[in-house]
């Protein structure tokens, strides 16, 4: 049962494979279905309108006869043929008499060629039995002519029996077909969706696996890998380029820095006015903070197994509430009311210097775009952890570019940062294997992580 | 009336062993013919006072004397009665009640359920039945029984009349009379 919901769950996720299943069951009950059409025209159809055929030609016949012939003469012939005929059972009403082998004329029989089904019974056999007939009109009285067709109506249950069992087994082919080219369509694209989410969350040198089927999906495969190697290949090249650059360029702004900062000591010592060489030192250390980030960014990214190797088994709690006191003197400053909710034990298996930047890093974003007097409340939830403000929020069409390295919203270009703070985090959480969502607090953001 | 005790004299002493069914009939008709209770007030009595469904009737003997043996089912009760009542003034000889429930399960089968319930929902009135059907064939009934056959409920009716016994069939849920075939 189990089995079962967790195949229509996965089978209902996959539309594509459920819209071919359902179509290629539907037609094979639909070629089923004609063809026991077909069968059933061809032979239960066939007797029975051969069967009406007949009759309609014999009440021509009887009725042809009642005006040729005269009245004792045509009763002398229906007699005749209800005595003698093995095929169908006859009787005259006169306004006298009721000649023929029934002792009745049924009540809400319809006239010819409208056949009624009524029962009869049977006194030689002490059995009754279901007929088909109708009343056929004359000049000086009515006939009945009936035929006993029980054993046409036996067969039409007996066709429909079979052909409702045959339906069900088409049903029941087309489902285990669909169950078995769904399972192993969905084994191989699942294959290949898990080699493609471990390259989005770093792992670039995961591989798709290829099978000895050497099929449409094998070529697939080595046409991704080929292009992930390639991709593989360029990430090398420019992580060598940002190291070399990073090393190349570090040692000169360090030496810029060094000469800056003695140039303000000098300066300082002689009553010299400094401003000027502050600004440019803080522009220097903007630059070397930026440029420290990306190549941590970029080593995030790139060195995910080799992280993965020091995580520990850590308590999210213990973590929150250092954060929250590192940031409630930023808070203070700003009459806002940082709050904790929820406080349980979370346990994560990560890195705690990273979980604490994230931490940070969300906290310091609420504060810092929050606003004057505003409330922002960390909720503790069973995998993870929630960051509300009441501040401006962010837009539905900005709540994914914000995770865009040195993306910044606009309206918040004032407030002094680099763009890089959501990307970092981001970068940590996924690290570790988790999900981070923007929602809306109405008014405010709700920054929900769950590992 | 003289026509019919004539018929009967006839019958039985035309009739021969291999027909022994035959007598049983004509024995029935001349007992119903001198019977001073009538089954019409018979069926009345039944009717009135068991408020089930009478699904066999016939004239037999019981203990020497003339009796009407009549069984009826009440479905709402789950009891089957069996009566044995006197041709002379109605009297109840005998009565036998059972249940038609063994451990919760009915213990008729399905035709019988089908056709008792058929016969509760339907508007069919015995004893208009039998009035017609005295009308109609100028005879009298003397025996009937519910029977179903293939979807098809009816009461199987015996009557003789000036031209001898015949059997007719009546179905319930239309009221009208199944032919039947000679032969």
């Amino acid at each position: 049962m189990v089995w079962a919901t967790e195949w229509w769950k996965t089978t209902k996720q996959a539309s594509s494979v459920w819209r071919l299943t359902r179509l290629y069951t539907a037609l094979l009950l639909l070629v089923v279905s004609v063809l026991l059409v077909v069968l059933y025209q061809l032979s239960i159809g066939q007797m029975s309108r051969q069967q009406s055929l007949q009759m309609d030609g014999f009440i021509m016949q009887q009725t042809q006869l009642s005006e040729q012939l005269s009245s004792s003469e045509f009763i002398k012939q229906f007699k005749n043929q209800s005595e003698n005929s093995r095929q169908y059972i006859l009787s005259y009403q006169t306004n006298s008499d009721l000649i023929g082998r029934l002792n009745a004329i049924p009540k809400n029989i319809t006239t010819c060629p409208t056949l009624t089904r009524f029962p009869i019974w049977l006194d030689k056999y002490n059995e009754l039995r279901l007929v088909s007939g109708c009343l056929q009109t004359l000049k000086e009285g009515a006939f009945v002519v009936a035929i006993d067709d029980e054993y046409l109506y036996t067969l039409k249950a007996q066709f429909i029996s079979a052909s409702i069992i045959a339906l069900l087994l088409a049903l029941l082919l087309g489902v285990i077909t669909g169950v078995v080219f769904s399972v192993r369509v969905l084994k191989r694209i699942n294959h290949i969706n898990q080699a493609v989410s471990r390259v989005q969350s770093g792992q670039l040198s995961a591989r798709i696996e290829v099978s000895k089927y050497d099929d449409e999906y094998d070529y697939m495969a080595l046409h991704i890998n080929t292009m992930l190697t390639q991709l593989e290949h360029s990430f090398e090249t420019i992580a060598g380029i940002t190291d070399a650059i990073a090393h190349d360029l570090r040692t000169p702004l360090g030496h810029l820095r060094q000469q800056i900062e003695s140039e303000i000591t000098e300066k300082s010592q002689q009553n010299l006015p400094t401003e000027q060489l502050q600004n440019m030192l803080e522009k220097l250390d903007e630059i070397l903070f930026t440029f420290s980030a990306m190549l941590e960014l970029t080593r995030l990214q790139q060195q995910k197994e080799q992280k993965i190797q020091h995580f520990k088994q850590l308590d999210l709690q213990k973590i929150i509430v250092d954060a929250v006191d590192l940031i409630e003197p930023l808070a203070e400053q700003k009459n806002q009311v940082l709050s904790i909710e929820s406080l349980q034990s979370v346990l994560v298996k990560g890195d705690a210097t990273l979980l604490f930047r994230v931490l940070y890093n969300l906290l310091e974003n609420a504060s810092k775009y929050a606003g004057e007097g505003a409330q922002i409340k960390v909720k503790m939830i069973s995998s993870g952890f929630c960051i509300s403000d009441n501040g401006p929020g962010i837009s539905d069409s900005e709540k994914e570019k914000v995770f865009q390295r040195l993306y910044r919203i606009e309206k918040s270009r004032q407030i002094a940062g680099f763009g890089l703070g959501l990307t970092l985090v981001k970068a940590v959480v996924q690290l570790h294997d988790g999900q981070i969502q923007l929602l809306d607090n109405q008014p405010g953001l709700i920054v929900k992580v769950e590992f | 009336m003289k026509k019919f005790t004539k018929f009967i004299c006839v019958a039985l002493a035309a009739t021969s062993l291999s027909v022994m069914a035959d007598d049983d009939n004509a024995l029935s008709a001349l007992a119903l013919q001198r019977a001073n209770y009538s089954l019409e007030q018979a069926v009345e009595k039944v009717s009135q006072d068991y408020k089930g469904q009478i699904t066999e009737f016939e004239v037999d003997d019981y203990h020497n004397r003339s009796s009407y043996e009549i069984e009826t089912i009440n479905l709402v009760t789950s009891e089957k009665h069996k009566l044995h009542l006197s041709l002379e003034d109605g009297s109840i000889l005998k009565e036998k009640s059972s249940s038609i429930k063994m451990m919760g399960i009915n213990r008729l089968d399905d035709d019988e359920l089908f056709a008792l319930k058929e016969l509760q929902t339907s508007d069919f009135k015995l004893d208009k039945t039998i009035a017609m059907l005295k009308e109609k064939y100028n005879a009298d009934v003397f025996e009937f029984e519910l029977e179903s056959e293939k979807g098809i409920t009816f009461y199987k009716f015996k009557m003789v009349g000036e031209q001898g016994i015949k059997r007719v069939l009546v179905d319930v849920k239309t009221g009208s009379v199944i032919p039947v075939m000679s032969r």
